[in-house]
């Protein structure tokens, strides 16, 4: 469709100064239905600030006092500078008579019932309206024309598409980062928002092209800024050249984006369906499967989210805003930390864990709360790793740890962390190779404070290999604790106890002179040589490598240079109260010459039978095809005192025949 | 029977070719109430002249008396019937034509005398200096320069360059003179005797006259920049005006301040007006040297150089002095300098300071707009004040008391004391048209030294 | 009411002192408020003490940055303000404070001062009795309203080519006095601290009106050689030049202010936001030569030299300082 061109008379204003030192005031102005008082007045209401980038443009509305026929007014404003060769007015002086450059206004009101039957945009408003000369003196209203610019598809600006449905909120929008980007390029942006909204808007809408960022009382409901104002009342703000950070809203301007969506995403698509296509006899029908592919909004049907269900980040209708029905002001704090890290709006943010910050210092938060915190946590994925958050991130995970899971944080809370973590979309699924928790929530977890050895090693291994190191020479740790933790088992997941082995080996080996290796020994002995809890932690290749480390530590080479003894073999395989696996029969093997090998093996045979939870009768009948161990080495080198504790499985004396003593003696 | 005009014309022709010396001849008309007289004759230039002699009555009666004492070589009836006495004059037997023809016979005698021949060559009364390595060289000799030879007609044209040099009193006289040719008397010595006498003022000049004879008696001189009007003085008091020697011209030296902000425009305009009074004064009194100063504003910011007064040319020849001006064109204005004022007060300082005798009599003419920079904090003005505290009045009077003359070619909106000050001898707006030669005039760069009346061939 | 200053100790026992104090500027078009504001920054750090300003804010850092950047790099003004701008400016800086110790000690320390500075600058035009009733009017009521300090700019050369000073800041108290009649503990005269600032010191009829009124001090450990008028005669001074006023009102702005405000709650300075011009040659200040402003060929107006600003810290500082000792 080409372009129409209609004719209006347009109430005008002159605003500026003149050598009078009067400071800005309305020049003149039409004199028709309005005055100048009536100019003035709606000039002072919409002003951008001192700007030094002109001209920009603003649009707004004018509304009689007394409801007329003719009814409101659509206004646009040109601010510009009176440099040589401007055309917009006659006779005015670039600079007052202080030597400041003076911003003039061209302000040009057309009545909305002329202009909305055509469709009239912003930019053909400008078109006509800046063409204009105006004079220095009041005169009669302008006739203008303005040729409305073929109508098009509104465009598919990803921008606009999401700023469009936040002026529904209420709340102004503020578009950052357009710095590069001229005032023509703006005001059709403006345009295009506008565009994807009924025309009617039109008739109370307000935006400039530019504001002064300190000029915080302006009263445009969408503009561009250098800033954000810090007005009482945040605006909504958004970057030109990341829409992709624009969180849609919620309630029924969030549905509104949906169907804006729903109408414009699919026309869009079809850009993205690029696979070679020849038009043929089915090219029809190609089209349609193809298209029939492309997911289309929904409106779903509103139903209050339970407080604990798991839900995804960014779903519609699922929105931070179908707030939790208890009057905890932490939960709605929480609801509002989700939509503040949506958008993201830092300061927002920033007022809000301020706010969370003093609600953890008063204390007095149940398990209860705390589970309902970590619900909405887990719910809102607050715990996922986001860069737009700059130094916020850190401060949050903090707060929310520190509320949702307390602290210091132990193994099991760990765990919660992790599962939380897990379930985030974005994550990895739970099968994956466990690449651990985030490095933000690691850092998040030191500074909270980890209150035991699991979480210590888990936390350490992950952030920093020196930090682990450290800590393995720091006093809180031992080899026998380590041992002890390793033999208590219950491992959440496996690559936990792996991590927690590998340190435990590690230390055994780099601190090989702060430990006894008597009492190694005895630990090891105690715990089965750690076989069996080995066996939940790591396939058969890392088992045997394991337990021939602890062997190599328990029996270092230095003190054992023809390798293990019989009688330690058969204690070991045969005298702990753990069966032996065949990994520690493996390790043995490694350990000892072939000439001893029938020893180890007896031994296992021994020790597997003997351990198994049989009843008397089936262990009797057994004992007799049982092989005999030998004892223990006379030229073993001298131990230390044994360590208190419960007495070792005696030898088994030599000869034919089992004699079982257990661990009570008898 | 009438038509008898050409008649009338070759007699009197013929009886002009014969009259020399201080012959004479007569004829007379009868006309229808009375006979008229004339008597031809030839002055001292040998310009027919005609005259009516007073004779008695008794001649008109008598008609032997009349022949006797008139003697008129031919007679012209102009009216059919004549009076009674007139026809008893007829000669009837005498030798004596008588024409018949209706134009009055004054027609016929001032067409003859137009048309007749010069009997003796006219000049031009020019002056001449002896030249260098002769006795009393550099003396002027008033002598003339040949025009037409005898024997030319009227509409005969001679073209002859002469040189006036400035001269007071009452211009340049061009005379048209014979020569009294006496054998024993030389060329030189000859008395010049004037045959018409024209003058005008005469810009000082070279100029090529073209001298048409109008009539024997009448030359009309064409090619000069002035109407030339009849000279009613006296010939002999002109000879005595001329001088024995040329004076030496008075050496001036014209100083121009020209104002280099304001725009290229206006910079445009000072530059024309002053290229114009260069040219101007050049033409006027003897040796001509210029100087040209440019200035600008003081730099009262930090983040600008200062641009002190640049002298471009000083006591230069007027070509190089107008070069050095012309090269001030297209000066980029400095966008951040001051604007309410210019550095004329050191540009008069400076003037001051070089100003001597030696170059000769001082010229100032400034061309600009805006007001000096004041020696002092000035809460009237709020201009900006010298940083050197120069103060423009002492500069003034510094000049004045050389014997400077005082020009100023201003702007349109130029205000204050300064201009008015400036301008004590001769101003004149740049924006409007200049009558530079008055301009010129006005501060003496014309002036000249003595009285030359007549002008030189060259 | 601008809530102001609460004490807070960190762990180690240092103390931050942090208010929110809120100052709003007044005066006539071009009579200096944003150039003042401009100028704080390089005040600042010429006085070489603790003092520093830094915002948190992105919109209040950008426009300290543009505003000190443009005056004293580029010489140039700041644009007309229009609207109302409105900056959060954060003054750091330490003092000595005293408490008592038990019953008869006593102990010192110094603790940190942190201060909002809720600056509001608005356009000069919103004084004028003929914006009475508009939105942007009542706005600028309301800021000042909610202000306990105000920067009150009295413009000598305005004064004396317009005399509108007194009309203009009759209406404003009116409308002042309307907005917090019903305040607790109103008593008829409006609680501001006003810091009253004759601008435009570097002007050469303002100067020589204080030289010729004698007024002019000299430091002689001035490194610039810059005279001072007194505080105390700063008032006298502004008297002097308000009776040049065009239409002679301009003589009882003070006696309006002292009726209005409570009169121990003003003060009055003698200031110049770019300071006076330093001679290019001597890198002095030069007495005939004391305008560090000018027109250049356009019309627009530039600083001349480098900007000294004259009495723009202090004004700033006593009315936190009164502001602070009202709680």
């Amino acid at each position: 469709m080409t372009g129409r061109t209609i004719s209006v008379y347009a109430q005008w204003a002159l605003h500026g100064k003149v050598l009078d030192d009067e400071g800005y005031q309305v020049i003149a102005c039409s004199n028709g239905d309005l005055s100048k008082a009536n100019f003035g007045d709606a000039l002072s209401r919409f002003t951008l600030g001192a700007l030094d980038m002109l001209p920009q443009v603003s649009v707004s509305y004018l509304q009689p006092a007394a409801p007329s026929p003719g009814g409101g007014y659509l206004a646009l404003a040109i601010h510009w500078f009176a440099a040589d060769g401007q055309r917009h007015a006659d006779g005015v002086l670039r600079f007052d008579n202080q030597g400041r450059p003076t911003a003039f206004t061209s302000y040009f009101c057309a009545p909305y019932v002329q202009l909305a039957p055509h469709g009239v945009t912003y930019p053909d408003m400008y078109r006509g309206f800046s063409a204009v000369t105006l004079p220095g003196t009041d005169g009669l209203p302008a006739e203008v024309t303005i040729t409305a610019a073929a109508q098009q598809v509104p465009g598919i600006d990803d921008l606009a598409m999401r700023v469009a449905p936040l002026l529904l909120t209420g709340v102004p929008v503020c578009v950052l980062g357009a710095d590069a980007t001229s005032m023509e390029e703006r005001l059709r942006f403006i345009d295009t928002v506008m565009g994807l909204l009924p025309y009617g808007f039109r008739a109370r809408m307000t935006a400039a092209t530019w504001t002064r960022a300190t000029n915080r009382n302006h009263r445009f409901r969408l503009f561009f800024s250098s800033a954000p104002r810090a007005s009482e009342k945040p605006d909504h703000v958004v970057y030109w050249d990341k829409p992709e950070l624009v969180a849609p809203p919620g309630g029924d301007a969030g549905h509104y984006y949906g169907w804006l969506t729903d109408k414009v995403t699919p026309l869009a698509t079809l850009t993205r369906l690029n696979a070679e296509i020849s038009f043929g006899d089915s090219a029809g029908t190609e089209a349609l499967r193809l298209v029939d592919e492309i997911r289309l909004w929904r409106r779903p049907r509103p139903r209050p989210p339970a407080p604990d269900s798991p839900g995804r980040r960014g779903t519609p209708g699922s929105q931070s805003k179908a707030a939790p029905e208890s009057a905890d002001p932490v939960e709605m704090l929480l609801c509002e930390c989700d939509e503040h890290v949506r958008a993201p709006n830092l300061s927002r943010l920033r007022q809000d864990l301020s706010l969370l910050q003093d609600r953890l210092q008063s204390g007095g938060i149940d398990d209860s709360r705390r589970r309902r915190y970590r619900s909405l946590v887990n719910r809102f994925g607050l715990l996922g790793p986001d860069q737009r958050l700059g130094k916020y991130e850190g401060k949050l995970l903090d707060t929310l740890i520190a509320l949702a899971f307390g602290s210091p944080v132990s193994y099991a809370v760990l765990c919660q962390l992790e599962d939380s973590v897990r379930g985030t979309p974005g994550h990895l699924p739970r099968t994956a190779p466990d690449p651990g928790l985030p490095r933000p929530l690691l850092e998040a977890l030191e500074r909270t404070g980890l209150a035991d050895v699991r979480s210590k090693v888990i936390v350490y291994s992950h952030l920093d290999g020196r930090k682990l190191s450290r800590w393995l020479s720091s006093k809180e740790v031992d080899a026998y604790r380590l041992i002890g933790e390793l033999a208590r088992r219950g491992w959440h997941r496996k690559a936990h106890g792996r991590l927690f082995c590998d340190a435990t080996l590690k230390y055994l080996q780099d601190k090989r002179g702060r430990y006894a290796t008597a009492e190694i020994r005895r630990a090891l002995l105690r715990n089965g040589y750690l076989a069996q809890a080995l066996r939940e932690i790591g396939h058969d290749q890392y088992q045997v490598h394991a337990l021939t480390s602890l062997l190599v530590a328990a029996f270092p080479e230095e003190h054992y240079p023809r390798g293990i003894g019989d009688a330690a073999i058969t204690e070991i395989l045969a005298g702990t109260p753990d069966a032996p696996t065949p990994a520690l029969l493996a390790a043995i093997l490694r350990k000892i010459p072939a000439a001893a090998a029938h020893q180890a093996w007896d031994a296992y045979t021994y020790g597997s039978i003997a351990r198994m939870g049989l009843d008397e009768a089936t262990h009797g009948a057994l004992r007799t095809h049982l092989p005999v161990l030998a004892a223990a080495d006379e030229t073993e080198p001298p131990e230390p005192p044994p360590a208190p504790g419960p007495r070792p499985p005696q030898a088994l004396e030599p000869g034919r025949g089992l004699r079982l003593e257990t661990s009570d003696g008898t | 029977m009438f038509g008898a005009e050409d008649d009338v014309y070759v007699a009197l022709s013929d009886e002009l070719a014969r009259l020399n010396g201080t012959a004479r001849f007569t004829v007379v008309e009868f006309g229808a109430d009375r006979a008229t007289i004339w008597r031809i004759y030839r002055d001292e230039n040998g310009t027919p002249r005609a005259e009516q002699p007073r004779l008695p009555a008794a001649v008109l009666k008598d008609p032997d008396m009349f022949y006797r004492e008139v003697e008129p070589v031919f007679i012209v009836r102009t009216a059919t019937i004549l009076p009674d006495d007139l026809l008893g004059l007829l000669p009837g037997a005498r030798d004596v034509p008588v024409y018949e023809c209706r134009a009055p016979l004054e027609d016929h005698l001032r067409e003859a005398i137009r048309d007749s021949p010069l009997v003796l060559g006219y000049e031009l009364a020019v002056l001449r200096q002896v030249p260098e390595g002769r006795p009393e060289a550099g003396r002027l000799l008033l002598t003339g320069h040949q025009l037409f030879p005898p024997g030319v007609t009227q509409g005969h044209r001679a073209v002859v360059r002469v040189r006036c040099e400035p001269t007071d009193g009452d211009g340049t006289v061009f005379g048209v003179v014979t020569r009294d040719r006496r054998p024993d008397v030389p060329p030189n010595d000859q008395a010049l005797r004037p045959v018409h006498i024209q003058s005008a003022e005469i810009p000082a000049g070279t100029y090529e006259v073209t001298a048409v004879l109008a009539r024997p008696g009448r030359v009309l001189l064409q090619g000069l920049p002035a109407q030339l009007s009849k000279f009613s003085g006296s010939w002999d008091e002109l000879r005595s005006q001329v001088p024995g020697r040329l004076a030496a011209p008075e050496p001036v030296h014209l100083v121009c301040l020209v104002e280099v902000c304001g725009g290229d425009d206006r910079l445009e305009l000072r530059i024309d007006r002053l290229s114009q009074l260069i040219d101007e004064g050049e033409k006027g009194a003897g040796r001509l040297s210029v100087s040209v100063l440019a200035y600008g504003p003081h730099s009262v910011a930090w983040s600008m150089d200062e641009q002190p007064v640049a002298v471009r040319a000083w006591a230069a020849p007027g070509s190089r002095a107008e070069q050095e001006l012309r090269g001030l064109s297209g000066r980029k204005p400095e966008p951040r300098e001051y604007r309410r004022a210019a550095q004329l007060e050191c540009a008069l300082e400076t003037v001051a300071r070089l100003l001597s005798g030696r170059d000769g009599r001082p010229v100032v003419v400034a061309a600009g707009g805006r007001p000096p920079h004041p020696h002092a904090m000035d809460t009237r003005t709020t201009i900006i004040p010298c940083p050197d505290r120069v103060n423009w009045r002492w500069q003034l009077d510094r000049i004045t008391a050389s014997g400077a003359s005082f020009g100023a070619l201003r702007d349109h909106d130029a205000r204050g004391d300064i201009w008015r000050s400036l301008g004590r001898d001769a101003v004149a707006t740049v924006d409007d048209a200049v009558d530079m030669t008055d301009f010129a005039a006005r501060l003496g760069l014309s002036e000249a030294a003595q009285t030359v009346p007549f002008p030189f061939a060259d | 009411m601008a809530s102001l200053g609460k004490n807070s100790s960190t762990g180690s026992g240092k103390r931050t002192y942090r208010g929110e104090p809120g100052i709003a500027m007044l005066g006539a078009t071009g009579s200096g408020k944003s150039t003042f504001l401009g100028a704080l920054q390089i005040a600042l750090l010429k006085q070489e003490n603790e003092w520093r300003i830094w915002c948190r804010e992105p919109a209040s850092r950008k426009a300290l940055v543009e505003m000190n950047t443009a005056l004293t790099s580029e010489g140039r003004f700041p644009l007309p303000t229009t609207g109302i701008d409105t900056f959060d400016w954060i003054l750091g800086g330490r003092r000595a404070r005293t408490e008592r110790k038990g019953r008869f000690g006593s102990r010192s320390f110094e603790e940190s001062i942190e201060l909002t500075l809720k600056l509001t600058d608005p356009t000069g035009e919103l004084a004028r009795p003929d914006q009475i009733g508009l939105q942007s009017r009542e706005e600028l009521v309301d800021h000042v309203a909610k202000s306990r300090g105000i920067l009150y700019m009295f413009d000598p050369i305005r004064e004396f080519n317009r005399g509108d000073a007194y009309e203009k800041t009759y209406s404003l108290l009116m409308d002042l006095v309307a907005a917090v009649a019903d305040d607790p503990g109103f008593d008829g005269r409006l609680p501001h601290h006003v810091a009253v600032c004759v601008t435009k010191f570097d002007e050469p009829r303002v100067f020589k009106t204080a030289e010729s009124l004698r007024m002019l001090v000299w430091d002689e450990h001035d490194p610039l050689g810059f005279p001072r008028v007194h505080s105390s005669d700063a008032r006298d001074l502004m008297h002097s030049l308000s009776k040049v006023s065009r239409n002679g009102t301009g003589e009882v702005v003070p006696q309006l202010l002292e009726q209005y405000f409570h009169p121990d709650r003003i003060s009055y300075y003698v200031t110049s936001a770019v300071g006076f011009m330093v001679s290019k040659r001597t890198r002095m200040f030069d007495i005939q030569d004391t305008e560090n402003v000018y027109r250049i060929e356009s019309g627009e107006s530039l600083v001349r030299g480098p900007v000294n600003p004259i009495n723009v810290v202090e004004p700033i500082l006593w009315l936190v300082e009164q502001m602070a000792l009202a709680g």
